[in-house]
């Protein structure tokens, strides 16, 4: 039988049993890594959160020194000072577990003491930083990534603004009137030459509809010239007033497709109208003046050449036939710039009158037969199927277009060559063409042809004579009766020349 | 029945003087578990029962005191079972300090190997209630200790097993590696079991 003693024995013994397994419980249970270690600095206990954490079994670990799992020259000093302090919290350490790459830790420690208050060792726990320093890292990548995008939108921002300056700048400096008007017609930009030419400050008017700004007396003519469509147009005359012309170009601006508004250009041409202005008068009264003594140089020899003056010789005779002609082609030229000129102030007034184009074209064509015979050059009429074909002409200046561009034909088209002239009814019109054999003009040259004074160096080559103006009048004709007139060519082939009239409706 | 656990080593194991605490058993059973898993363990309590001293590993109090005998036997069954040489039932040793409840209750005093010698006769009167644990020298300088087991003639497999013991206790101290070897044993004519612990 049991002695009392015994079963105190026995009754402590189970008590302790119990504490060590709730000891045991309590530190297998915790999933931080603790560990117990000397004061040496030898691992006496790991729990297995610390075993997993490095890898090593317990009877790997224990026994071993702290060294063998942390950088001896980081652990040391962490040893010291808990030793010194009683606890560290929260250092961070390398970790190196069993083969495996080093593991960013926080450590935590606190001593334990026996009865004495004396230092025996100290527990040590860890956290692994590996997931916060992942997600340190990343939050420092994104940061890094979005630094970087600010930093480009930045720049581009910086871009976008030195852009807006140089464009604004551009748009203020500009010595031609700028308005803009968006997609709904309102005015969103004008710029300080556009205030200076309609004496107007912006502010009054930017943001207003078209029809406000129709209202206002300095934009009426403006808008009016614009109309409420604002049509694309392209350098048109707008006088502003009678000495300040402007040159009117509208352009419809879009992005992608997308219809931003329109952007009105206004540049000041006054100064080049006031130089041809008085270029023209110059020409006018110089060839004025020029026309009354080559007129009287002409009948003078022509009374000579008549015999008038008495018998002349016939080397006398040769040299002043020369002289003749000459003076007629002076008076040709004389007469051209002259047209010209009328031309250019305005003053060229069509005299419309119905006529018949077949009987305008075969009396021309009458006139020219022989010379273009006598050149060994085949002229021909290929007339309409109707025998009359009323248009509402100047007969005077269309003969002189049609004479012009035959006269051109016999020019540059050599012996054995072909010119026709042709007439043709189309719809609400009458095509006329002269069509040659001849030299050609080259492609580069093609777009200066009905330039005034433009002769092109071929044509220079073949006939050294002529004013450039011929066609540079015959433009202006057809296009004061309402006409077109054009050309294809091919060098060495040939060249045709045409233009349309309206009938007489 | 094997030829080292006979019925008649048995008997005589079984009426040894003596106690032992249970930790032993426990810092055996970890080693099993660990080292041949559950089946491991079962043939180990099989063959307890087929001798005729039944015991449950994981029953076993570690601080309550069972037949000396019983931790002979739990070695033998073990070198039986699992074919383990000497070197390996060393290595048993080696482990059982670190697993142990009772050293652990003794780490205070591992503050340097004077002080874990000075306790050593107590931590084998915690573990052993026959025997008498002895430090015959400490030399810091040169790094050894000389423990002596006096009384304590029970089977030489425990004098492998008290050298891998020692040395890693020794070892637990100092933080380094360590050498142990048994220098006199009383199976060999010596008066008692000398280890020489170096490190």
């Amino acid at each position: 039988m049991a002695t009392k003693e015994e079963n105190q024995l026995s009754l402590l013994l189970d008590d302790l049993t119990a504490l060590e397994e709730y000891i045991h419980d309590l530190f297998n249970f915790s999933p931080l890594p603790i560990c117990f270690i000397s004061p040496v600095g030898v691992i006496l206990e790991v729990n297995p959160a610390l075993e997993k954490a490095s890898g090593f079994k317990m009877d790997e670990i224990v026994g071993e020194p702290l060294e063998r799992v942390f950088k001896k020259e980081e652990i040391g000093p962490l040893a010291r000072e808990t030793i010194k302090e009683g606890s560290v919290d929260g250092k961070e350490l390398r970790f190196f577990p069993k083969g495996g790459e080093e593991v960013a830790v926080q450590v935590f420690t606190r001593t334990r003491k026996d009865e004495k208050g004396e230092v025996v060792g100290y527990f040590l726990s860890l956290f692994d930083l590996t997931g916060i320093k992942k997600t340190e890292a990343e939050l420092k990548r994104v940061q890094t990534a979005l630094l970087n995008i600010l930093e480009d939108t930045e720049e581009a921002r910086r871009k976008a603004e030195e852009e807006k300056d140089k464009t604004q700048a551009i748009i203020t400096n500009f010595t031609d009137a700028l308005f803009f008007f968006d997609k709904d017609h309102r005015l969103a930009l004008m710029n300080p030459q556009a205030e200076i030419f309609f004496k107007i400050k912006k502010e009054k008017v930017i943001g207003e509809s078209i029809n406000r700004l129709y209202e206002l007396p300095e934009l009426r003519a403006l808008i009016e010239f614009l109309g409420e469509g604002m049509k694309e147009v392209s350098r048109k005359e707008f006088p502003l007033t009678e000495d300040f012309i402007l040159e009117v170009s509208v352009i419809s601006m879009k992005r992608d497709s997308v219809d931003l508004g329109d952007l009105v250009v206004l540049h000041d041409v006054s100064r080049e109208k006031t130089i041809e202005r008085l270029k023209t008068e110059f020409v006018s009264l110089s060839a004025h003046q020029l026309r009354t003594p080559l007129s009287a140089i002409k009948w003078s020899l022509m009374m000579i050449l008549d015999g008038d003056l008495g018998a002349i010789n016939k080397g006398q005779k040769d040299i002043l036939e020369k002289t003749y002609l000459s003076n007629e082609r002076m008076i040709a030229l004389i007469n051209d710039l002259l047209n010209l000129a009328r031309i250019e102030e305005g003053k060229y007034a069509l005299s419309l009158a119905p006529a018949d184009i077949v009987k305008i074209c075969q009396s021309i064509i009458d006139l020219s037969e022989e010379p273009f015979k006598n050149k060994g050059i085949k002229l021909r009429f290929n007339k309409p199927a109707k025998k009359t074909i009323q248009v509402l002409v100047d007969e005077e200046k269309l003969k002189l277009v049609i004479q012009n561009l035959l006269d051109n034909a016999f020019k540059y088209t050599f012996k054995n060559g072909r010119v026709s002239l042709s007439l043709k009814e189309i719809d609400k019109g009458v095509r006329i063409e002269v069509k040659d054999t001849g030299i050609g003009i080259v492609e580069k040259e093609q777009k200066r042809v009905f330039s005034k004074f433009f002769r092109t160096n071929e044509a220079v080559l073949v006939e050294p004579a002529g004013s450039g103006l011929g066609l540079y009048m015959a433009k202006n004709i057809i296009e004061g009766h309402g006409g077109k007139i054009g050309f294809i060519s091919k060098v060495d082939q040939g060249t045709t020349f045409y233009f349309v009239l309206p009938t007489k409706s | 029945m094997s030829q080292l656990l006979n019925e008649t080593e048995v008997k005589r194991l079984i009426q040894l003087k003596g106690e032992v605490r249970g930790v032993v058993f426990k810092t055996d059973f970890e080693y099993i578990l660990n080292r041949e898993g559950e089946d491991g363990l079962e043939k180990l309590e099989n063959k307890f029962q087929e001798i005729g001293h039944p015991i449950k590993y994981r029953e076993m109090k570690a601080l309550a005191f069972y037949p000396i005998g019983l931790r002979v036997i739990s070695l033998l069954a073990i070198k039986d079972i699992f074919g383990f040489s000497d070197e390996e039932i060393k290595k048993i040793g080696e482990a059982a300090p670190k697993l142990s409840l009772v050293i652990k209750l003794f780490t205070k005093y591992f503050l340097s190997i004077t002080l874990t010698a000075r306790q050593a006769p107590s931590m084998w009167g915690k573990h052993y209630r026959a025997g008498k644990l002895v430090v015959v020298e400490i030399n810091e300088k040169e790094k050894r200790i000389i423990l002596s087991l006096e009384d304590f003639n029970l089977h030489p497999l425990l004098c492998k097993y008290l050298e891998g013991y020692f040395s890693t206790v020794v070892k637990m101290a100092v933080g380094k590696p360590t050498n142990s070897q048994e220098i006199k044993c009383s199976f060999s004519g010596g008066e008692s079991h000398e280890y020489l612990v170096s490190w």
